[in-house]
């Protein structure tokens, strides 16, 4: 039973930065790679000041003020470059955060991590855990599912199929860019509340390149823009990829086919879905 | 796509729930890097484990119970380890852990045996936040702390003043990294850098050595292959002062890359981890050569053996096993003699002075520490 609610809690504190993440990436078609980079400025923001303050008041504030931050340079970023630049620009950004937080030991421990991160009171156990982050979740998928079929949805959707006519429209680039990089900010901001909670760990290696390949991995499987595909995905992927650890394999064989298999389903799932991914822009 | 959600969230779910065990042999899990970049040194602990069960099973298993071996993959992230932990005790229901490989991954999945009660024994994790990650946690691989307290000692009695360190930014070396800073003399670190994981070329970095005076380098990747070629580049810019490394240099693989340029290079080690030994010739026999070195196989080797001989004396309860290993009498392994400390960190291993003499590693002289 507590493997189970262990699965369901990772898989509840993802969802808020996923569907973050599918907003800008599935369903913006704005290739932001960096989603990972705002984790990093989340995570470390509140946990740095909630252990130095003692309040984690004050640490979700800090969060909350750097992942702002952070969501607009990467805003601004998307509006400054092409999409390709852009795409090149997140990884660059985040791989920088990741050196920062790797080499900056003095405060973040650098590749040590911070053991030991404090708890909610209110969250001991991992039933506790796996309650909350699931109320977490579900109130912000639906959140999301409702600015998605909302206007501010339509308005991403005219803007990834082609923006000369959305702006034609009046509809502000810069604002709606800028409005959805602080939504999937805040995605992040919880799911990076609660995961090191969790772990009781702060550890830089959870923030690398095989991370955000998951993500991808789930909204490409799910269906870019669907925030019901993107849960789906996340909740079968997850099962799926834990699942696999009960093959009666040899644990050195069954290791890399863990790894060749996941590298299958995306592979499958890019082919099944490039012209979501990549649509022929509108001709008018 | 309907049928298809349907069907693999079937599979899926059905995967999950076959994991129902019986009580019959001794369930011992097992959590290491199978996948990634330490998956060189998971190889060679699965098989140091391996050949440690077969061995135990082979002699009639423990109390006439056999061990069956349930590894699983923590890919030395945090998550991964949380979630190898959590099958291990949750469904696998085994009765201990060797392991994690990493600091890391033993840090996350700690608090998940400490809660369940389940020992957990790492033959690799160095940090010395491990000390203080439960009762329930141990492991037979020295602390930094130690270690580095013998490298100070080295650098003391040869009047090595000035001292570089370049470090690969991975947990390992840089909780070696701190507790050797801690342990130097205020002021004594003149150059210390790091550098990233896969990094392969060194000559800009050591090229700002020229600038900086100092007595000794302290060569502080993850890995011997990397040792190697901060050897060859160190030589190879007729740097002078002298190249000191800890257990990712006590390697054959340094000789093998660095040839003759690895003569002369120093390292601090625990006297023995199988080098040379009639285990590392078994060990080779079933296995072929280490992947990475023999050092990994050998202490999971000893912590299997340290295991069984806790079931063998007190059965498999928790709490039993954790009272024992903290009061057992020195237990004489592969690696060394040792016993466990109040925070179940080994004691009695030894640190010695050792050197590249002929492309050989020969031991110099002990380092005793006071």
């Amino acid at each position: 039973m507590n493997f189970f609610l262990h699965i369901i809690v990772m898989i509840a504190t993802t969802v808020p930065n996923v569907l973050g993440f599918n907003l800008l990436f599935g369903r913006g078609k704005i290739f932001h790679f960096g989603p990972l980079g705002v984790s990093i400025v989340a995570a470390y923001g509140i946990f740095l000041v909630t252990i130095a303050t003692d309040s984690f008041t004050l640490g979700i504030a800090a969060g909350l003020l750097v992942v702002s931050l952070a969501s607009a340079f990467f805003a601004w970023l998307s509006l400054r470059l092409d999409a390709d630049g852009f795409g090149v620009m997140s990884i660059a950004v985040h791989l920088g955060l990741l050196a920062v937080v790797l080499n900056w030991s003095s405060l973040t421990r650098g590749a040590l991590g911070i053991p030991r991160i404090p708890r909610f009171v209110f969250l001991d156990s991992t039933l506790d855990f796996a309650l909350f982050s699931t109320v977490v979740a579900a109130v912000w998928s639906y959140i999301l599912w409702k600015i998605d079929k909302g206007p501010f949805g339509r308005k991403l959707i005219a803007l990834s199929e082609h923006e000369w006519h959305a702006k034609s429209l009046g509809i502000d680039r810069p604002q709606v860019h800028l409005i959805a990089f602080l939504l999937a900010g805040i995605g992040a901001l919880l799911s990076n509340v609660l995961y090191p909670q969790y772990l009781y760990l702060l550890h830089p290696s959870d923030y690398g390149f095989p991370g955000f390949v998951f993500f991808v991995t789930v909204v490409v499987a799910g269906g870019p823009g669907s925030v019901r595909g993107c849960l789906l995905s996340l909740i079968l992927l997850s099962f799926l990829r834990e699942g696999l650890r009960f093959i009666p394999m040899a644990p050195d064989i069954l290791g890399p086919l863990r790894l060749i298999l996941f590298g299958l389903i995306l592979y499958i799932a890019v082919y099944c879905r490039r012209d979501l991914l990549f649509p022929k822009q509108r001709t008018v | 796509m309907r049928k298809f959600f349907t069907l693999s969230s079937l599979l899926a779910l059905s995967l999950t729930a076959c994991g129902a065990g019986d009580n019959g042999p001794i369930k011992l899990g097992m959590i290491s890097a199978l996948t990634g970049d330490a998956a060189a040194i998971g190889a060679d602990q699965l098989s140091g484990v391996q050949m440690a069960i077969a061995e135990i099973n082979a002699a009639g298993g423990v109390n006439g119970r056999q061990i069956e071996l349930i590894a699983e993959d923590g890919k030395c992230a945090g998550a991964d380890g949380a979630t190898a932990a959590q099958k291990l005790v949750n469904v696998d229901k085994v009765v201990a852990i060797v392991g994690g490989l990493c600091s890391g991954e033993t840090l996350a999945a700690a608090p998940i045996a400490e809660a369940a009660k389940v020992i957990m024994l790492s033959p690799s994790a160095s940090s010395p936040d491990i000390t203080k990650a439960g009762d329930f946690i141990f492991r037979d691989y020295p602390s930094d702390a130690g270690k580095t307290k013998a490298i100070a000692k080295y650098f003391a009695d040869e009047k090595y003043s000035r001292i570089a360190i370049l470090s690969e930014n991975t947990d390992y070396s840089q909780a070696l990294r701190a507790s050797l800073k801690k342990d130097l003399p205020e002021g004594a670190v003149v150059f210390d850098e790091n550098f990233d994981p896969g990094t392969k070329d060194f000559r800009s970095l050591l090229g700002r050595l020229k600038d900086a005076e100092y007595d000794a380098l302290v060569s502080n990747p993850n890995s011997d292959g990397v040792n190697a070629v901060i050897v060859q580049q160190f030589r190879e810019l007729e740097l002078p002062g002298q190249i000191v490394g800890t257990d990712t240099m006590d390697s054959v693989v340094i000789a093998q890359i660095a040839g003759e340029e690895a003569d002369g290079v120093m390292l601090v080690n625990v006297p023995t981890a199988g080098e040379g030994t009639s285990f590392e010739a078994d060990f080779t026999a079933k296995n072929g050569d280490p992947k990475s070195s023999i050092a990994w196989a050998a202490y999971s080797y000893d912590a299997v053996k340290v295991l069984a001989q806790a079931f063998k004396a007190v059965g498999t309860d928790g709490m039993a096993v954790k009272d024992y290993l903290y009061s057992m009498q020195p237990y004489t392994g592969v690696i060394g003699s040792f016993h466990f400390d109040g925070n179940g960190d080994p004691v009695g291993l030894s640190y010695v002075l050792k050197k590249f003499d002929d492309g050989k590693v020969v031991t110099v002289k002990p380092l005793p520490l006071e």
